[in-house]
Parts: structure tokens; sequence; C-alpha cells
């Protein structure tokens, strides 16, 4: 029975571990002619379902859409740059929400009184 | 600011050092370019950047450098016109080379930039974990 707060953090979690998929996509295809890079944005719908107040208990499924970065003579519009510096965030917020999730579950615990 | 600006500013300063560093590439390998005298010579690309108010840097646009550049005598040459002429850009290899090494030597700080970011954010996930 999973309650608000275990939602957002599970779709977070959902939402990063996407983005990092998808960012291993695109670097592997950074030579490929023609290919397309694609990105998640699961913040905004994050956000604008709390702002609605309707957190659906499974949370939130995470989307990968195309980016419209311009396209370079082959047809492919990976930025490595780009897409290096944003695994190595991706990296950073997923250690932050595992931490989360960790310090959660410590307060469920320790309110549940099995410290 | 948000949480990852250190990232966010080093990734503008990346973008900006790669665009000089293509522009200068592309001056010197048309560092010997001749063009018609009827026409203009090859321009050099100038990288224009400005500092972004919320942090970073941006690229402003690409001014080009002179198109009278200069007339060499080169009577052998295809495009040579009547008199022997042919012209060449007005471009000083040394300017491009000293900004060749300042690119990279930028683009090498940026780079460090983001390692000390990633050392930060690293430190920033122990607070609290005293085990």
């Amino acid at each position: 029975m999973p309650d608000a707060v275990s939602a957002v953090l599970a779709s977070s979690l959902d939402g990063l571990a996407l983005r990092q998929t998808v960012i291993a996509d695109n670097i592997a295809n950074v030579d490929t002619p023609g290919f397309r890079a694609t990105s998640v944005d699961f913040e905004s719908s994050l956000a604008g379902a709390l702002q609605r107040g309707e957190m659906p208990a499974s949370g939130l499924e995470p989307q990968a859409l195309p980016s419209n970065a311009p396209v370079g003579p082959n047809g492919n519009n990976v930025d490595l740059r780009q897409e290096s510096l944003a695994a190595i965030q991706t990296q950073f917020q997923y250690q932050m929400m595992t931490r989360a999730v960790t310090d959660r579950a410590a307060l469920v615990t320790t309110a549940a009184g099995a410290v | 600011m948000g949480a990852f600006d250190m990232l966010r500013i080093a990734n503008s300063s990346l973008g900006m050092h790669q665009t000089w560093l293509d522009a200068l590439a592309h001056n010197i390998s048309n560092a010997n370019t001749m063009t018609r005298t009827s026409e203009s010579a090859f321009q050099e690309q100038l990288v224009v950047a400005s500092s972004r108010p919320g942090g970073g840097v941006d690229v402003d646009g690409i001014e080009l450098g002179d198109a009278e550049g200069v007339l060499v005598y080169a009577p052998d040459h295809p495009l040579a016109d009547e008199d022997g002429m042919v012209r060449g850009p007005a471009m000083d290899m040394s300017v491009q080379m000293t900004s060749l090494i300042q690119a990279q030597r930028g683009f090498q700080a940026s780079v460090q930039v983001t390692k000390t970011a990633q050392d930060a954010y690293s430190s920033a996930l122990q607070i609290g974990q005293g085990r």
C-alpha cells in the first residue's frame, strides 16, 4: 500500500533511471547517421500532479521524447558534451533520491517504534 | 540558483570553448586558401562571447574578419588574374595559434570544474552519513 511520498520518490527514481537509459542510448548512437536523440522530462508532469494534488498511488510513468536539438550533416543530433554532463547530473540526482528513500525508510522504522 | 549550477555553468563554458576551437580550426585550415582578386578573401571567424546573467557564458555570434585580404603575386596559380595576383586571407597565424592554446586551456579548465563539481556533490551526499 504505497503512500503519496513513496509514490513521488518512486516516480522520481523511475524517471531518473529512464533518463540514464536514454542518455546511454544517445551516447551509444553518437555516430549513427540519422539518429535522433531522445530526452526524458518527468519533472514537469510530477510537479503538475503534485500541484493538482492528483498523485496516482502507482506513481507516474516517465516518457522519452525526441529532442529538437539542431541536426548535423549526417542527420544525427546527439550532443556528446550535453549527454555526458546530463549523465553526471542524473547520477547524482539518483544518489540523492536513493538517499531520500533510505532516510524515509529509517524515519518510518523509527516512527513504528522498531528502533 | 539550481542544485547543479556548477555543472550547468561549466557546460556553457565547454560549449563556448568548443565553438571557439571549431572556429580556430576552420581559420587555420583556410590559412592558405586563395581566391580570385574579383572575389572577397577568406574571412576568419571571430567568436563573440558574453557572460550569462544567471552564471555561465553564451556565444553571441560569429563575426567575420577582413574581406579585403592581402594580394599575393602568384602567376602560376590557377586563380591568378592577368597581373598574376590572387587574394589571400588577411589573418595572423601567430594570433590563431595563441588563441588555439587559450581556447584549449579554457576547455581543459572547464573539464576540471566539472570534476571539482562532482567531488563537491559527492561530499554533499555524505552529509549526515556518520557511519
